[in-house]
């Protein structure tokens, strides 16, 4: 890139990087919308996820403190997603957490580290390092369009096979309805600061990179629920799954 | 005809950004945004959350209980197709004034056909 893409270019090169990377077809995602999964792989899902997003309003933090004093708008976009995150009403991950109970899981368990999987560990981290080290429109990029902004279409699609095939309450999936509406407004905020302030085709690359990064990391951390926690069950069940790509 | 009830001083709404205002039975966020004036029943028709409480962005009010994001000129939210009700406002010399008449669309509504509202 030698020139500045215009916003709409720009907005066009995003949603392209996160072409063919989106959690919505990854494994887990595709099997949770074929009615495939049951109440424990959900459970194993809330452990892991509790993890992912728990630290968020943590790496917004980070990001928060890396913005300059005079962008004040982009301070305040992140500040909000935080806020609604944590205080504006219910804490959203006390909505996870309810919804693990229902899957037959608690909040110990649901809080314990000891049970996220590698993958997920992986991510939190990679989540943790790029909001503390990467340039804040490059974090925000990451962290708020590559991964959060991804949220409603994933949702739009789980949340009502949670009701129609696996027979959750409303209020017990409140967590997914809530994010189909918080996640459009929290990742509008994001295309905002990125759209508005990556305004050198150096910030600009470097965002696609972040966003393709992004996009990768949430589709591998979705694809290992399947393989940690779906895959043995159906190898167990049928020995000659087990054998392909065995050595 | 409208029966205008004053709600607010224009100065201290442009200072505290919003008030809210009980008309009758209804609580109304008067907010002041972008340069206008709007009001907006603040009970959320979703699950009966406290507008007030919620942030202003890009034109919208955000429900601060799942982030509904009402239009501020109509009230109404394009994930879901549902309105809040809104009310008409009129400022003059000074005073902010509200018609308790509330206003809900039952489709999505054209804003070209939207009285145009002054910048105060």
């Amino acid at each position: 890139m030698t020139a500045v893409l215009d916003k709409d270019s720009f907005k066009a090169a995003i949603k392209d990087a996160m072409k063919g990377r989106e959690a919505k077809d990854a494994s887990f995602s595709l099997a949770w919308s074929n009615g495939e999964l049951s109440r424990e792989h959900f459970a194993r899902w809330a452990e892991n996820h509790y993890h992912y997003v728990g630290p968020f309003a943590d790496y917004l933090g980070y990001i928060y403190a890396n913005t300059p004093d005079h962008e004040t708008e982009s301070k305040d976009f992140l500040l909000q997603n935080m806020y609604e995150e944590e205080l504006a009403d219910i804490r959203h991950t006390d909505l996870l957490i309810r919804f693990a109970e229902a899957c037959g899981t608690t909040q110990e368990r649901v809080e314990d580290p000891r049970n996220m999987n590698p993958v997920t560990r992986g991510l939190q981290g990679w989540c943790y390092a790029t909001a503390m080290r990467q340039h804040w429109v490059v974090a925000t990029a990451a962290l708020i369009v590559g991964l959060e902004s991804q949220v409603p279409d994933i949702y739009r699609r789980q949340y009502p096979p949670l009701i129609e095939k696996y027979g959750f309450s409303e209020d017990d999936a409140e967590f997914f309805e809530l994010h189909i509406s918080s996640d459009e407004v929290h990742g509008a905020r994001g295309y905002e600061i990125v759209l508005n302030r990556a305004d050198t085709p150096q910030l600009q690359h470097a965002c696609l990179e972040a966003v393709r990064d992004a996009a990768d990391m949430r589709f591998s951390y979705t694809k290992a629920l399947y393989d940690y926690y779906v895959k043995p069950g159906y190898e167990a069940a049928d020995p000659k799954v087990a054998a392909i790509g065995s050595v | 005809m409208p029966s205008w009830q004053k709600v607010t001083d224009l100065a201290s709404l442009k200072r505290r950004k919003k008030c809210v205002a009980t008309l009758g039975d209804d609580e109304i966020l008067v907010l002041y945004a972008e340069g206008r004036v709007y009001a907006l029943n603040n009970t959320c028709i979703h699950k009966g959350k406290k507008l007030a409480r919620g942030l202003v962005f890009k034109g919208h009010i955000i429900c601060p209980g799942h982030q509904w994001a009402f239009d501020l000129r109509t009230g109404w939210v394009d994930e879901w197709a549902q309105c809040q009700p809104t009310y008409a406002v009129r400022v003059e010399d000074g005073e902010v004034y509200v018609d308790p008449e509330p206003k809900v669309y039952r489709t999505k509504p054209c804003l070209a056909q939207e009285p145009e509202r002054k910048e105060v």
